[in-house]
């Protein structure tokens, strides 16, 4: 949708509202076609790192494995700064404009918090944590969005985070922890995907 | 009794890239070009206009190595517009007297 704009001129008051109506129009329909790469990046790159600590510690690697997790950071976020840089939406909405308050607040919390529960000695809460806050923050992003996909997987990714809370089998845990991944990160992003496909 | 319309909303132009800005937190110049259609130097000319009224706000900065102008309604500008389109109501309203 595209109008010819003249740089001003005399207008009739049926013509400012058809302007009005076609910009906003206009401006509604290229909004809907913003990107999901980001969701998809965190979530195979989360979801590898799963499978990389599970298959080390069954190869009997030991518990230092489990420094592989600090990969998920290491590498998805410069990975993400550079998706950003590269593609800058060029309109942000209010929506966006939650949705990246919502994530600077809960990508502080989920950055934070391994460092404080080692630091005390609660090391065991690392994992269980981040998945609860994780799944919170895609279902609460689904509700900013009015996203019922983003919605639903952030709540199923949180009814499977309580398992972890009770005392489960080392490979339960993991289990549960790629089943969130993939529920929260991966079919969210690629639904987008599949929208936005439809849209173009 | 029709109420005066506010003239530099009352242009195509700049009542189009603020109607544009009304629905989003910010669009950059390059958005704002391709919806309206308008040329750059025209639509540089009116966003200069209405961010010297205090309508917009207009931030410069780079995106990789090129340049990149945000712009944003300010308060008054959405005060200013909704003033506008209530105005716009008095003309369009049927049992205007």
């Amino acid at each position: 949708m595209q109008t010819e704009i003249r740089s001003s001129s005399t207008m009739t008051q049926q013509e400012s509202l058809e302007i009005m109506a076609q910009m906003i129009a206009a401006t509604r329909q290229k909004m809907e076609q913003s990107g999901s790469k980001q969701l998809l990046l965190w979530g195979y790159l989360s979801l590898c790192v799963t499978i990389l600590v599970y298959g080390g510690i069954q190869a009997g690697w030991g518990v230092h494995t489990n420094w592989l997790w600090f990969a998920i950071p290491l590498i998805g976020i410069p990975c993400s700064m550079w998706l950003e840089k590269k593609e800058s939406a060029a309109v942000t909405s209010y929506a966006d404009g939650i949705n990246n308050r919502i994530w600077s607040l809960f990508g502080g919390i989920l950055g934070i918090l391994p460092f404080v529960l080692i630091l005390t000695g609660q090391s065991d809460w690392i994992l269980r944590l981040e998945m609860l806050f994780l799944s919170t923050g895609i279902a609460t992003s689904g509700l900013t969005y009015r996203s019922r996909p983003f919605t639903i997987c952030g709540l199923i990714g949180m009814i499977i985070a309580c398992p972890l809370f009770i005392d489960i089998s080392w490979s339960a845990e993991v289990g549960c922890m790629a089943l969130i991944f993939i529920l929260t990160l991966i079919v969210p992003g690629h639904i987008l995907n599949a929208q936005n496909r439809n849209h173009v | 009794m029709f109420k005066p319309l506010d003239p530099l909303l009352h242009s195509e132009l700049r009542l189009a890239v603020m109607s544009i800005l009304m629905t989003v937190e910010s669009a950059d110049f390059v958005f704002i070009r391709e919806t309206t259609g308008a040329t750059a130097g025209n639509l540089s000319v009116q966003i200069d206009k209405l961010e010297k009224a205090g309508y917009l706000s207009v931030q410069k900065t780079f995106c990789g190595k090129r340049p990149r102008t945000i712009c944003a309604a300010t308060p008054h500008g959405r005060e200013a517009f909704a003033l506008y389109v209530e105005a716009l109501k008095s003309y369009t309203a049927p049992d205007r007297s």
